[in-house]
């Protein structure tokens, strides 16, 4: 049973862990919530179903594909709604993304359709049981898609050109602009990544729980910010250590507590980790003086 | 002694950015802190107006223990101060700047803001005597404009009024002079020394140029690293060896006129 | 020139407003009229409340909904249960509603920003699970139904017309206690902390309690509002008071120019109609209100009538006022 429970919380740790990465990512660098962020995770749900109903595409495609597309749609978002806003008090920016999730959401309500979805399945559906523990390929795939990505984005911030401007970013805006690095193109690079990991977490939610619809961003872009924030907002390994965190925080609350509650226990987390740490368990974010 | 820091020491992680400083200050002189960057000058007025809590050591205004207060608390006992970094309220106007100064000296509960007829009478009050903060630093006319729209070295006497309108015991400048014109200091000095002889304001400021403390000034201490290096009246601290080695040594390179 | 002169009077400009309001339901035949005209003004009370916390402190609140949910269920449940007045009802959901605003506002003495948006709308959705599987009490999300009207003097509340009168009287006083804070030292407080926290605590400011008194007051004026809506409406449920609804109100202070207190008015006014003209494209009614939002913040980031300087005028009759005692102090 406990052990069931763990793993079905890891399950939904990877699903936070890749939602959760691209709010950190955007926090760093540009120090704003993109609430537009969950539903760019609901369109890559939208693109997965788009390509299953197509029938002919292999899985690893498909997965592939709506990565660059959520990227693209984040990238697009970063230019349409916030690039004109870098010099603006925070709050017109983060009522510009509430504009930007506003616009997301009823384009795929528009689009796809208001009702929920079933996604036709890329492979068949297996079942293993070790134990008494119960679990299917589909959490295998979840599992190992969300692990490698994190490895190679991973790979990426630490090894590669665009990586290392990433963080030089987050850590500095004005002095990456003087060494001259266009802080724009990184900042897009970095909505690319986001975005594609948000789509890819869309995507595998979609096939697992075989539902879609328009207002899936909603919920889980808030647990993912949770877990963000746990972690430490603006860290990566914050944002994945948080995530675990939260999915086993939820998987206990929903079996032990009520499962009906279960986003309440969410958001009581983040209430209790904003008043005890702000800062989260790896995060150098905003701090407040208690002293005022 | 209107202030007494008493062996303070302020440490920030492993950082010690105050270092078992003790100052007294008199009621009624103009006292200057100088010292090269990163001295721990502001860190010093930090401590005194509450912004951080000392290590060690004790701070005490008029009698009273101030070391371990917030920041309002010392502000309502009549210790107020001008920032390095100008800091006014930039959505509101000149006037409202200062008005906004008065809060600790307004006896009425808040409440009393909503109660018709109760408020403006309050509001009238404080209305006239900002305007005769504003006039003191000869800003009346402004009173409509923004205060982040004027120019500098006006935004650093609006700084002032709206220190000075709490009718303050303790006056803490952190660079007024800064980023000003030679006219413009001179004028600000002028002030400066009209509110120690006419309003009785005991001053403390913070100030790089040199010409200004050694007129000015009726006391100076001199920090370095932290630690207090000096302290004496102008005389004193010009023929000071240790001090010109810190810091008028370097000073005298650039140009007499300084020191 | 005279006239254009008094029109920029905002005595005059309220005095203008005020008539239409008052005239208008005298020449509308259409109760569905009517019916979004008594909306626009529980809107209008709902977007003066977030202005006292948003516009004029610049506290992000997002649970502004959670708020008029309190308000709108306390009144409902002692009417049901209890079967008291709405006349008391009111005053009670006013006070409740204030103090879940002042549980919300502490969090907001250790978070600030983005991190206080968070909290409060984890606040916000907490609320709606607990009304959700409130069981019996607050009969889950199937609402409560059978609200009743409120009584006074015989006139009949059944009828909009009586009803919008009596919002209208609400609002007017609402607007005119809002549009006093920032002419006040209180108000000045608030301003000050939304412009420079730590630079408003050393002109004396105690910041915690002011952030706590105005998330109070932000949730009070929701929950006079609230009462009004479920008395109005006569049901409710979970559904009217969600996060949606927070981000409704909260883009019409930003979009009308928060901390002008007259910006939120019209901008509550402009996006509580924009719906209702949309109806017929209910397919496109929200993105076209998403796009709305992303674009105004493009070409107007501070709102509407975010860059007037409206306090001007106010300070000018008060020198005038005291002009005769305040030519003392020396000129430099």
């Amino acid at each position: 049973m406990i052990l069931q429970i763990i793993v079905n919380g890891l399950t939904m740790g990877c699903v936070y862990a890749l939602i959760a990465l691209g709010y950190s990512m955007v926090y760093g660098s540009l120090r704003f919530i993109n609430f537009a962020h969950g539903d760019v995770y609901m369109w890559g749900a939208c693109f997965g179903l788009i390509f299953a109903r197509m029938g002919n595409i292999p899985f690893l495609a498909a997965l592939i594909l709506t990565m660059i597309c959520t990227g693209l749609l984040g990238v697009t978002v970063e230019f349409l709604a916030y690039r004109r806003l870098r010099n603006v008090p925070r709050v017109v920016v983060t009522a510009s993304a509430l504009g930007a999730s506003i616009v997301l959401s009823n384009l795929a309500r528009v689009i796809v359709g208001a009702e929920t979805y079933s996604v036709p399945a890329f492979f068949e559906t297996k079942y293993f049981t070790v134990g008494n523990l119960v679990l299917n390929s589909l959490q295998f795939v979840l599992l190992g898609c969300s692990i490698v990505l994190m490895l190679v984005l991973n790979w990426f911030i630490s090894k590669s050109k665009y990586g290392k401007a990433i963080r030089a970013t987050s850590e500095n805006q004005e002095v990456t602009n003087l060494m001259g690095i266009n802080t724009n193109k990184i900042i897009s690079v970095t909505f690319f990544i986001g975005s594609a990991l948000a789509g890819a977490a869309g995507l595998l939610v979609g096939i697992y729980y075989d539902a879609v619809y328009s207002t899936m961003g909603y919920m889980a872009g808030m647990k993912a910010f949770t877990a963000a924030i746990l972690g430490g907002i603006g860290s990566i390994p914050g944002a994945m250590l948080g995530s675990m965190i939260l999915g086993q925080i939820e998987s206990f609350g929903t079996t032990y507590i009520s499962s009906s509650m279960g986003p309440a226990i969410a958001f009581a987390v983040l209430i209790i980790v904003l008043l005890v740490k702000p800062t989260g368990f790896f995060g150098a974010g905003d701090t407040h003086s208690n002293r005022v | 002694m209107l202030l007494e820091i008493n062996h303070v020491t302020k440490s920030f992680g492993g950082v010690v950015a105050t270092n078992d400083v003790s100052v007294s200050v008199p009621e009624g002189k103009i006292l200057s802190i100088i010292g090269p960057n990163g001295a721990g000058k502001t860190t010093l007025f930090n401590l005194i107006t509450g912004a951080y809590m000392r290590t060690s050591g004790t701070i005490t205004f008029n009698g009273v223990k101030i070391d371990t207060m917030k920041p309002y608390e010392i502000h309502a006992l009549g210790v107020a101060r001008t920032f390095q970094n100008i800091r006014l309220f930039k959505r509101m106007t000149v006037l409202e700047n200062v008005m906004t100064g008065m809060h600790s000296r307004i006896k009425a509960r808040d409440i009393e803001s909503f109660i018709p007829g109760r408020s403006q009478k309050i509001e009238a009050e404080i209305t006239e005597k900002s305007m005769e903060a504003l006039k003191i630093v000869g800003l009346d006319g402004k009173y409509a404009e923004y205060g982040a729209a004027l120019p500098y070295g006006q935004q650093r006497r609006l700084e002032i009024a709206r220190a000075l309108v709490s009718d303050p015991k303790l006056l803490l400048l952190d660079e007024p002079a800064a980023g000003m014109n030679i006219n413009e200091s001179a004028e600000l000095l002028e002030l400066i020394r009209w509110i120690n002889a006419e309003l009785k304001k005991t001053v403390i400021f913070i100030e790089h140029n040199m010409k200004v403390v050694m007129n000015v000034s009726d006391y100076i201490v001199v920090l370095d690293h932290g630690s207090k290096i000096a302290e004496g009246i102008p005389k004193e601290i010009r023929n000071n060896p240790v001090v010109i080695e810190a810091y008028l040594g370097t000073k005298k390179e650039g140009g007499n006129a300084d020191a | 020139m005279d006239i254009k002169k008094i029109l920029k009077s905002h005595k005059a400009q309220f005095g203008i407003v005020l008539a239409v309001a008052f005239f208008l339901p005298m020449f509308v035949k259409d109760a569905s009229v009517t019916h979004i005209m008594i909306l626009v003004l529980l809107y209008v009370i709902l977007s003066m409340g977030l202005e006292i916390a948003l516009g004029i402190t610049d506290l992000f609140s997002l649970c502004h909904a959670a708020f008029y949910g309190m308000g709108a269920y306390v009144s409902a449940l002692l009417s049901i249960y209890l079967g008291w007045s709405f006349w008391v009802t009111l005053p009670i959901a006013t006070i409740c509603a204030g103090l879940f605003g002042f549980l919300i506002g502490l969090p907001a003495l250790r978070t600030n920003g983005d991190y206080l948006a968070i909290a409060t709308l984890g606040f916000g959705e907490i609320f709606r699970l607990i009304l959700v599987n409130g069981g019996d009490f607050t009969r889950g999300p199937r609402g409560l139904t059978g609200i009743a009207r409120p009584e006074l003097f015989g006139l009949d509340f059944t009828n909009k017309n009586v009803y919008y009168y009596i919002i209208l009287a609400a609002t007017v006083s609402i607007f005119l206690v809002v549009y006093n804070i920032p002419r006040t030292f209180f108000g000045r407080a608030l301003m000050a902390i939304r412009d420079d926290e730590a630079a408003a605590a050393f002109m004396g400011i105690q910041v915690s309690k002011y952030k706590v008194t105005a998330f109070t007051l932000s949730g009070m004026i929701a929950g006079i509002a609230g009462a009004f809506y479920a008395h109005y409406i006569c049901y409710i449920s979970p559904d009217t008071f969600v996060y949606n609804d927070s981000i409704t109100i909260l883009t019409m202070v930003l979009i009308g120019g928060g901390g002008t207190v007259i910006g939120p008015v019209v901008g509550a006014v402009i996006l509580t109609i924009l719906p209702e003209l949309l109806r017929s494209f209910v397919e496109y009614r929200m993105l076209i209100y998403g796009l709305v939002v992303v674009v105004m913040m493009q070409i107007r980031p501070m709102g509407i009538l975010g860059h007037l300087n409206i306090r001007v005028s106010y300070l000018e009759r008060r020198l005038k006022k005291n002009q005769p005692d305040s030519r003392k102090g020396k000129e430099v």
